[in-house]
This record gives structure tokens, C-alpha cells and sequence, in this order.
């Protein structure tokens, strides 16, 4: 920078990490006769945005669904990594993997990388075996724990208490019904929207994996089928 | 907890890890025979970003004395300003023109008192009733009186070039030709110098002419075939003829053995 | 660096017997100074240092809240005035702590400024200087001149190393004409014509690196600060919701279009249904007080009149 007479010290360069946040925030509803997964699109890199429209969603079986918040890269290598493992259950014991079954090798996967954990924070959707709609929370390490609704990501903290309100209809003393299918679908759009209202790093469109008896629907359009489902853009 | 040999290494360690803006600079100075030539780039870099690309760091102390600033842009703007403030307190005192070495030394003696919380490193040039002079303050904060000066990180990829081309007693034009072709070696290598070559050539009669060079003379293979192509996809008019970009060095640089090339002559 | 026992050397620093004011420049007129003497006694460079070498378990500040931001500002030659624009998102961490604040601070009349960096320090930075401002105004009964205001900015800033975290558009026109400063918090200033700060300073460069020139018009200024700071509002996390733009004018009042464009309105807003008497009150008690004796209504205050109208009537003062 300046003469190379008196060097100036060398400030203490960051330190390489493999890990990086790409944000994003997920979403899972288990509902009496269905599942929802549901993620935004965005990829984050710091106060940028890589990319609009990447999915967190994978479908691993017809009644499964996956969605990861984290970072990006091992997002992609995980999902991989779990279709083939589905595959090769059904090579090996000739029946599709069920979501209960599923949940647990997921756990066993992520703590097998216990001191080198991949940077995913999963929620898994799927129905059980009576045709519930299930849903598992996981950290990065493979803790994990069936429940009535999961969130992870970067707008996690701001969908829990919503979602606590809403679905589990906490310190209320008149309950709802559960929600049907389609309530659920527009909660979700809602829920999603306002997260992308104060996180930065939720936003652009949304895609909801909805999960029945008859298979798995991953919506991306609005219900006329021309345009995406937006969230915010800023 | 980093442990510091002293608190203000530590303060310094802070400040830079805090991030200010700085002049990655090539900045010069040099006499010629009826006066004297300071020049700079005009780049300021926040990192890799350039905050600034028109910048002026030639600022000017009094009608006769120009300062070329290089360092912490926020220290060498405060401390050019004060010395600016004194120098016109003491020459109205004094009823007379400065002398280029009290503008030299007032800013060596602010820039040495604080040169623990300060990175400063300044080019100090003009001209007083004793002809032309150029004082070196760089980071220490030592005074030097030198005949040229180069300074910024620019300054360590022309210091051969500098030694090599330089000669005493140079007519305004070739000086201006020297520091001009100079500046723009070290802007052309060094990645934290660029922009455009500003000048302030100050002579013997106590007049004042500063000069702007947009384009600067371009001299590796790559910049050249960049402003070809440029041309012929009229992006940029076709420069004049080049002048003489470089001078005769002072002594032979390479040594062409005679014999091998009367061999090969026919 | 560590002593000859292994442990560490540092140790605050004791003031210099030469530098008993800690940072202070020493004039040959004192006088002169002795406002700012004063002032550098209180923030020396050395309590600075201080503060920030506590060792790590002994930092606990308070997170501020940051406007990671997109301001900018451009002089349109043509009409000789000023144009300055910046986002309206304020954020802290990754949380949107305000979809709707206002970046672009008045300190004079005929002078704004756009600020970015810790909102308390823009906020506090220009309420002071708009205050000293003042004050210079009705001592010698003229304009302000921008470049004052720069020098007022940068001179608060320089002392504080950086700590005061404001970075600042300073725009304005007075009688010598329109200017836009850039200044960084550590206090150095840059002038020229077209200027961005904050996180979204670079999506807001390439438009203006791309299209300004010295013949806009002021609607061709207006557009292309509108969209530079679009440009941040959508490519930069830091910045987002609404645009606000100021027009500074020579003799005319400052035009302030606070939202001028509102592209990010709500998306599927839903209505909950939330019955009355909905919460679970677990426990209820009544405390009995004496009556207050009941206080006349209040008269409406008066509205804010004379600093209105100072803003209105501009520069001729």
C-alpha cells in the first residue's frame, strides 16, 4: 500500500471455512390426510443473490419429500446422496422406502458425518403408514424428532411462534378444526410471504410440496397456472 | 485474546480491520531546470472496490507548495488541511512566501507526532525564493530533501526506471514527459493505482499550471492491443503520435554484442 | 508479540507527556483551536483504543441497528441542482427492522444528506451538524454552503476513527453552485458528480456508471437515481422496499418525494380470524387507587410552524 520501507502488519486474514450460509427458510405441515413441504427459491451469498430460483425441495419417494435450508452445495450432494440410497433400498428389499423408514436413515446419514457435518437443516414430509400426514425436524448432526409442524433456515425464528399460534393454537381457549388441504395452502403462501417481509434472505417465489394418498404434487404456480408464486423480491 | 506488542499496534490492527479508505497510489515529484513537476493516478480503493476514480491527491499548501498524499485518505486529507491552515497563518506573519521546506517539515513534524495512530506518506514539492525543491515525507516521518521522489505502491515498480531515465538540469517539457511516462508505468502494474495522471507543474516565476492526462501513454503488449481493438470498434479516437515515449537512459542498459550482429549482417 | 514471562505486554496506554490532550493538534494559535481541543480531549484517540482492546468476554455491546443501505446522489449539470435517492430498509443481522425508514436527513434548507451505516450514528451525525448549521446561519446571516456542512461532517467524524459508522451523500446547492460529496465514516471526503454508499453502493454505480452524463435533464436525473436505487432495492439483501428521492433546486424549496415508487407492496395477505377473549388469563386481580382529580383537555398543540416554514420558503435568508 504505502513504501515497503516499514511494512505495515499483516492483519489476521479470516480463516477458510468449508461452510457458507446460503439462507433460505423451510416449511412442513403434517395435516390429517396430508403433508406439506414447503421452501422458498432463493440462494443468498452474503447481501447478494446468486440465484432467484433454486430448489430446496426433493421428492425422494411418492409420499416423501425432503426440503433443506443451509448451504447450497451440500444440499445438492445430500439430496443425491438420498435418491440413490432410496434406490438401493428398493433394489435390496424390493418395496419403496416408507417416510418413517426414511427419517430414520436420514438421521443415521447425518451423524455418520458427525465431525464433519454436511451444512443441511432438513425437514422431511411424508404419510404414514395409517395415511397421516408426518413430519421430522433434523439438526446437522442427525438429531431429529417427529412433529406437527417443523421450520428451519433463516426465517425459521420468525416462523416458529406464527406456526405455534396457527397450527398448534397455542394459548387459545377456542380451538379450530385442523386445517384442510387447501387452507393449509394458502397459510403456507401467507406464512412464507410474511417471513420474506423481514428476512433478507427469504424471498422471490415459493414451491409447496403437497403430499396425499394419491402421490405427491410440487406446486409452483398460482392456481390458474400462469404465473409463479411470488414472495418478495427485495 | 490476540496479544499486542504495544496498544497502538494493536490500535492500528483494529483500524485496518475496520477498514478505511485508502490511497493505493503512485504519486512523484521531480525538478527540472526552471522548476519543479509533481504528478499522481487518480485512484482511491475501499479493498478491491474503487471509491474513487477521478481523485485529486495533489493538494495545494499555498500558491507555491503542492503536497501528493498517499496512505489513509482521511489522514492525509485532515493533516494536509491543518498544514494548509498553519502555512497561511505564517506567511501572512511572515509577509512573504513560504519556503517549501517549512510547508516539508510542519507536515513531517504533525504526520511524526502522530504517526502511531496515523498512515500517512506525503510528497511535499514547490517553489520559494530559493528555486525549486521536493521533500520526502514517507511513513516514518523522516524529511528528505531529494532531486526526485516516488512514493505510493506504485512507486517500488518504477524505481529503476526512474534511476535510469533521470537526468539533471531537464527542460519543463521533458520533465513533465518523465514523470508523466513514469506514472504511467507504475499505474499500468499496479493494481491499486489508476484512473487518470494528474499534474501540477509549478515554476521558477512562481506560476502555477495543473494538467490533466486522460490518456495516459501505454506501454505493455496487452494494454495495446486492448486500445487497438478498442479503435477499430470506435470506442476510443486514434491517439496522437506517440512523442518519444522513452528517454535515451543514462547509461546502456543492454549491451548489444557488435560482433554477433556484424556476423549476421550480410 | 508476547513478553519475555509468556504473557501478554499490552496494557492501556498512558497518555504522552507531549500529547496530554491525547489526540490534539497543537496550533501556534491556540485559541484558535481550543473548541477543538476540547472536543478531541473527550474522544482521544486513546480511550478509542481502549474500548475496542477490552479483551473478547469483556465486549458486550448492544447490537445496533444497521441501515444496510442503498444511497446515492448525482448533480444534473444542466439545471444546476441536486438529485439524491436512498432505500427505505433498515435492517439488524439478517432481520428487516424497519420495511419503511427514512435515510435522507435534512440539515439545512438547501442541503440534504443520505446516510448509511449504523442508523444511530447517521441519525445523531446530521442532527448535530444540521444543528451547528443553524446556528452558523444566524450568526452571519447567510445560506449554508455544502461545502461547510462537509467540512462540519468530516471533522466530527475523523476523531472518532471510524466508530462513529456513518457513511454520507452530502448534497446540496448554495450560491456557488450544486455539489455532492461522498464521506466515509473515517472522515475523508471525495467531491464529484455522481456518488453511491452503502451495501448496495456497487448495483447502484454500474447504472450511473452506465448512463450519466452531463447533459441529463432533471427528469433523466430523477429516473436514473430512481433506478440505481432500485437497482440496490432488488440486487442487494441490505436494501429493499421503497425508493425516496430528494430534489434540491437553486431558490426553491426541496422537493421531498418520500416513497416515490413503492414497488414491494405485500404479497397473499391472508386475514386471520382471531375470536374475542381468545387468551387464556390465568390470573386476574383489581387494585383500587384514589381518583386523580381529572385534568383540563389538553389543548392541540401548535403545529411545528416556523421550522415548516423555513423548509418551505428556502434559501433566501
Amino acid at each position: 500500500m504505502l513504501t515497503p520501507a516499514v511494512a505495515p502488519i499483516e492483519a489476521k486474514k479470516k480463516e477458510w471455512s468449508p461452510y457458507t450460509d446460503n439462507g433460505g427458510t423451510t416449511l412442513a405441515i403434517a395435516g390429517p390426510d396430508y403433508a406439506i413441504v414447503a421452501a422458498d427459491t432463493r440462494l443468498s451469498n452474503g447481501y447478494s443473490i446468486s440465484c432467484r430460483d433454486v430448489t430446496k425441495l426433493a421428492q425422494l419417494t411418492q409420499h416423501c419429500v425432503i426440503g433443506t435450508a443451509g448451504m447450497q452445495a451440500d444440499r445438492a450432494v445430500f439430496h443425491k446422496l438420498l435418491r440413490t440410497r432410496v434406490d438401493y433400498f428398493k433394489y435390496k428389499y424390493g418395496k419403496t422406502i416408507t417416510p418413517t423408514a426414511l427419517a430414520q436413515m436420514i438421521a443415521n446419514i447425518l451423524y455418520g458425518h458427525r465431525f464433519f457435518p454436511y451444512y443441511c437443516f432438513n425437514v422431511v414430509g411424508g404419510l404414514d403408514a395409517q395415511g397421516h400426514g408426518v413430519v421430522f425436524s433434523y439438526d446437522a448432526v442427525g438429531s431429529y424428532q417427529a412433529l406437527p409442524y417443523a421450520t428451519t433456515g433463516s426465517g425459521a425464528q420468525l416462523l416458529e411462534p406464527l406456526l405455534d399460534s396457527h397450527i398448534a393454537q397455542r394459548n387459545r381457549t377456542q380451538k379450530n378444526p385442523p386445517m384442510s388441504k387447501d387452507e393449509a395452502i394458502a397459510f403456507v403462501k401467507n406464512a412464507m410471504a410474511s417471513v420474506s417481509e423481514r428476512d433478507i434472505h427469504t424471498g422471490d417465489f415459493l414451491e409447496i410440496a403437497v403430499i396425499t394418498r394419491e402421490g405427491t404434487q410440487i406446486i409452483t404456480r398460482e392456481a390458474d397456472g400462469v404465473e409463479r408464486i411470488k414472495l418478495g423480491f427485495d | 485474546m490476540q496479544a499486542f506488542a504495544t496498544p497502538e499496534q494493536a490500535f492500528h490492527e483494529a483500524l485496518k480491520a475496520k477498514g478505511g479508505v485508502d490511497l493505493g497510489t503512485s504519486i512523484m515529484a521531480c525538478r527540472f531546470n526552471g522548476g519543479v513537476v509533481c504528478g499522481s493516478d487518480s485512484r482511491t480503493s475501499t479493498g478491491s472496490y474503487v471509491a474513487n476514480r477521478i481523485t485529486d491527491k495533489l493538494t495545494q499548501l499555498t500558491p507555491n507548495i503542492y503536497v501528493c498524499r498517499s496512505g489513509s485518505s482521511a489522514d492525509t486529507q485532515i493533516l494536509s488541511d491543518y498544514v494548509r491552515y498553519f502555512l497561511e497563518m505564517h506567511s501572512l506573519e511572515l509577509d512573504n512566501r513560504c519556503s517549501v521546506y517549512t510547508a516539508a517539515h510542519m507536515l513531517g513534524d504533525l504526520a511524526y507526532q502522530y504517526k502511531e495512530q496515523m498512515q500517512t506518506s506525503f510528497l511535499v514539492a514547490g517553489v520559494d525564493s530559493t528555486g525549486p525543491h521536493i521533500f520526502c515525507v514517507p511513513l516514518g516521518s523522516p524529511v528528505i530533501e531529494e532531486p526526485w521522489s516516488i512514493g505510493g505502491s506504485g512507486s517500488s515498480y518504477i524505481y529503476g526506471h526512474c534511476d535510469a531515465t533521470y537526468r539533471e538540469n531537464m527542460t519543463q517539457d521533458e520533465c513533465i514527459q518523465f514523470v508523466t511516462n513514469a506514472l504511467s508505468l507504475a499505474m499500468q502494474r499496479d493494481g491499486s493505482s489508476g484512473g487518470v495522471i494528474r499534474l501540477a507543474v509549478m515554476t521558477n516565476d512562481f506560476k502555477v499550471e495543473r494538467r490533466l492526462i486522460t490518456d495516459p501513454p501505454s506501454f505493455s503488449r496487452a494494454s495495446t492491443a486492448c486500445k487497438t481493438a478498442r479503435r477499430r470498434l470506435g470506442l476510443l479516437s486514434p491517439p496522437a503520435l506517440s512523442p518519444s515515449l522513452v528517454f535515451l537512459p543514462r547509461f546502456p542498459l543492454f549491451v548489444v554484442s557488435a560482433p554477433g550482429r556484424a556476423a549476421r549482417s550480410p | 508479540m508476547v513478553g519475555a514471562n509468556g504473557e501478554s505486554r499490552y496494557a492501556p496506554a498512558p497518555p504522552k507527556p507531549s500529547d496530554p490532550d491525547g489526540f490534539c493538534f497543537h496550533s501556534p494559535h491556540p485559541e484558535v483551536f481550543s473548541g477543538q481541543a476540547r472536543h478531541h480531549h473527550r474522544h482521544s484517540h486513546q480511550n478509542m483504543a481502549s474500548l475496542k482492546l477490552q479483551p473478547a468476554d469483556q465486549k458486550v455491546l448492544p447490537k445496533a441497528k444497521k441501515t444496510g443501505t442503498t444511497i446515492c446522489g448525482l448533480i444534473c449539470h444542466r439545471e444546476g441542482c441536486v438529485v439524491l435517492g436512498a432505500d427505505t430498509r433498515a435492517t439488524s443481522e439478517a432481520i428487516i427492522a424497519d420495511k419503511n425508514c427514512s435515510k435522507i436527513h435534512y440539515l439545512a434548507p438547501n442541503i440534504y444528506c443520505c446516510g448509511a451505516g449504523t442508523a444511530a450514528d447517521t441519525e445523531h451525525v446530521t442532527q448535530l451538524i444540521s444543528s451547528n448549521l443553524k446556528l452558523l446561519r444566524l450568526n452571519s446571516g447567510r445560506q449554508s454552503r455544502v461545502d461547510v456542512a462537509c467540512v462540519l461532517l468530516k471533522r466530527h467524524l475523523f476523531p472518532y476513527q471510524g466508530y462513529v459508522s456513518a457513511a454520507l451523500v452530502l448534497g446540496g446547492v448554495d450560491f456557488t453552485g450544486p455539489h455532492i460529496y461522498q464521506v466515509w465514516p473515517h472522515g475523508s471526503t471525495d467531491s464529484l458528480d455522481y456518488v453511491t454508499m452503502g451495501s448496495g453502493s456497487m448495483a447502484a454505480m454500474s447504472m450511473f456508471e452506465s448512463r450519466y452524463s452531463h447533459d441529463l435533464t432533471l427528469d433523466q436525473c430523477k429516473d436514473l437515481v430512481h433506478d440505481a436505487v432500485l437497482a440496490g432495492i432488488f440486487n442487494d439483501e441490505g436494501s429493499g422496499s421503497n425508493v425516496d428521492i430528494t430534489i434540491i433546486e437553486r431558490n426553491k424549496p426541496a422537493q421531498i418525494l418520500r416513497n416515490m415508487d413503492t414497488p414491494n407492496t405485500r404479497l397473499h395477505p391472508m386475514r386471520f380470524q382471531m375470536p374475542l377473549k381468545n387468551t387464556v388469563v390465568l390470573r386476574e386481580f383489581i387494585e383500587l387507587h384514589e381518583a386523580a382529580p381529572v385534568a383540563p383537555a389538553a389543548v392541540p398543540a401548535p403545529a411545528k410552524k416556523a421550522e415548516d416554514e423555513e423548509r418551505a420558503a428556502m434559501p433566501l435568508e
